[in-house]
């Protein structure tokens, strides 16, 4: 009989059935719950909601849904290392159709520490794979960088804008204890409306750096490296909240690159110019297995600010990725990809869209060029897959 | 040139299968086995074991009755010269991937039947046959209300109302949102 089968192969079915039919499978019989409840939490991913607002009074369906789900995990601690994929979501980011309930005010009185409980459980997911962080809080996103799970192989922040009562300057500054872990892929996008931009030089600051030199593009380009540096660490008092905010968020994901600098496979900078990330000393570092930088549009004006010297430290030659490579071709040490394809959240499958630019530069290419990949992105990323051991 | 050994796979119930090496070997288990008991394919045997060249390999496999053992061996019959990719496909392509048309023509038998192939198939680590017919299962429960699913398999309901509900209520997070 199907329910005699033993839970391995129980599991497997389990594996291939669509994620909206998981509960009706396990609401068959006892015997299915009891065998495959463990495989609910390794196949589907567990989705969190924190409050970024304390202030908002709305989404309050999906924060009973974490509540019951942190009391789950606390009556059966062992399902906390069946879990593959966690997702942390911003509750103010959930449009619901559920209005606040009588249980409105205790409810509230319970997500204010909510964020700390969710924190305080994330280092005990040990068998994470992959993390997926939507954060409007400053405070929130470090303590998680601090308190990322050992086998973490992919973590994916999504930021939203930063402005407002709850943005990221709090005045607090970013530890630099983040956790490490065995992360591969690192993804960093930016959806908020605002621009995440630095304020415009100002000109006087800048012919103060040109100073007696010749106006060539190189010398400008390097007076404005000079002077936005120059800005950048002067006071915080003649900084703005925002800019300080992009600053330490910049130092934190700086630093969160270095502590994996040995095993980041890829590093994905979308939304925003990565600048800000590599502008800081920790980034000037060997990435031993660095692969792939991927790049939004956002990054090219002050590209070469950083990517030569990221590419003299890291142009000499990556072991083979694996025994696994579809494509016989093998790529140089690093390709940092700039393309429209990850200005927004385009799939890479579905039919070639021949308005898709890509180009890449390969670390090491004697000829120094972007190769452009105009309309053969797609075909480009499913040729030259960069297979993850 | 040596005549190749002959491979006898023997079922719980005493039958005797007579297969090539290539067909054998889509079980990993019985490729295992053999590699510590032949040469591998292609090269000739040592002189000094000559003695030995003509007695067929013996395969006993307790877990497989005959008839099912039959059709496990006309699905190797059928790939025996289809090399399978390793594992390297992620997850989710594995299981985006149709089921074969020839492998869902021959998985298409009673239910029993069916779960004694995968089982083994599991027992002889044929994952490729293992993989399809854990499909075919999932198919017959894409789609369907608990009620359906317990029909499809023939299995009685032992919840209660109010344990469904509970169980409904604390894997609320498992909804699709």
């Amino acid at each position: 009989m199907f329910i005699d089968l033993p839970k391995e192969i129980l599991d497997k079915v389990f594996g291939f059935i669509d994620s909206k039919d998981y509960l009706n499978f396990l609401l068959t019989c006892t015997t299915v719950y009891v065998k495959c409840q463990s495989s609910l939490f390794q196949k589907k991913a567990l989705i969190m909601y924190y409050s970024g607002d304390k202030n908002m009074v709305r989404g309050f369906k999906n924060l009973e849904i974490t509540l019951k789900l942190i009391e789950i995990l606390n009556r059966t601690p062992e399902l906390l290392s069946d879990v593959r994929v966690l997702q942390l979501k911003d509750k103010r980011q959930v449009v619901t159709r559920r209005q606040p309930t009588y249980s409105a005010h205790k409810l509230y009185r319970t997500t204010k520490t909510l964020n700390d409980t969710i924190i305080s459980r994330i280092s005990r997911f040990d068998h994470l794979r992959l993390l997926k962080v939507d954060v409007s809080d400053s405070n929130f996103l470090y303590s998680i960088l601090r308190s990322l799970p050992a086998n973490l192989k992919a973590l994916i922040i999504i930021l939203n804008d930063l402005n407002g009562s709850t943005g990221l300057m709090t005045g607090h500054e970013p530890s630099m204890s983040i956790a490490k872990t065995t992360l591969k892929l690192l993804k960093v996008s930016y959806v908020g409306k605002k621009p995440l931009n630095y304020r415009q030089i100002k000109m006087k600051n800048l012919w103060h750096a040109m100073d007696s030199r010749q106006l060539t593009e190189n010398n400008l380009n390097e007076a404005l490296r000079e002077t936005q540096s120059t800005e950048i660490h002067r006071s915080r008092f003649s900084f703005s909240r925002r800019e300080h905010n992009i600053t330490q968020l910049g130092v934190s994901l700086a630093q969160l690159i270095n502590t994996h600098r040995d095993s980041l496979f890829t590093i994905d900078i979308r939304g925003f110019d990565a600048n800000i990330i590599f502008q800081h000393p920790t980034t000037k570092t060997k990435l031993t297995n660095l692969r792939v930088l991927r790049l939004s549009g956002q990054s090219i004006p002050k590209l070469s600010w950083w990517l030569p010297e990221l590419e003299k430290l890291n142009r000499d030659s990556r072991p083979l990725l694996n025994r696994l490579t579809i494509s016989r071709e093998a790529l140089p040490p690093v390709a940092v990809i700039l393309s429209n394809l990850f200005q927004s959240s385009q799939s890479l499958h579905g039919e070639s869209d021949p308005n898709y630019l890509c180009r890449v530069h390969f670390f090491g290419h004697s000829l120094q060029r972007w190769v452009s990949l105009d309309g053969k992105a797609k075909e480009f990323w499913r040729n030259y897959k960069y297979p993850q051991n | 040139m040596s005549k190749e050994r002959q491979i006898v796979i023997i079922t719980s119930d005493g039958d005797r299968f007579t297969v090539e090496r290539k067909v054998a070997e889509k079980s990993i288990l019985i490729k295992n086995m053999l590699k510590n008991l032949l040469p591998p394919e292609g090269e000739e045997p040592d002189s000094d074991e000559d003695n030995e060249d003509n007695e067929p390999i013996e395969i006993p496999t307790q877990n497989v009755r005959s008839a099912v053992m039959k059709n496990i061996l006309e699905w190797c019959e059928h790939y025996k010269d289809y090399n399978f990719p390793d594992d390297e496909q992620d997850d989710d392509s594995k299981k985006s991937a149709p089921i074969d048309p020839w492998d869902s023509n021959f998985l298409n038998v009673d239910q029993e039947m069916l779960y004694e192939i995968i089982l083994a198939a599991n027992y002889l680590n044929i994952k490729p046959l293992l993989n399809a017919g854990c499909k075919v299962v999932a198919e017959m429960i894409r789609g369907k209300s608990p009620e359906e699913i317990r029909k499809t398999f023939n299995i009685v309901n032992d919840f209660t109302p109010e344990e469904e509900a509970a169980i409904r209520r604390e894997n609320e997070w498992a909804e699709d949102r």
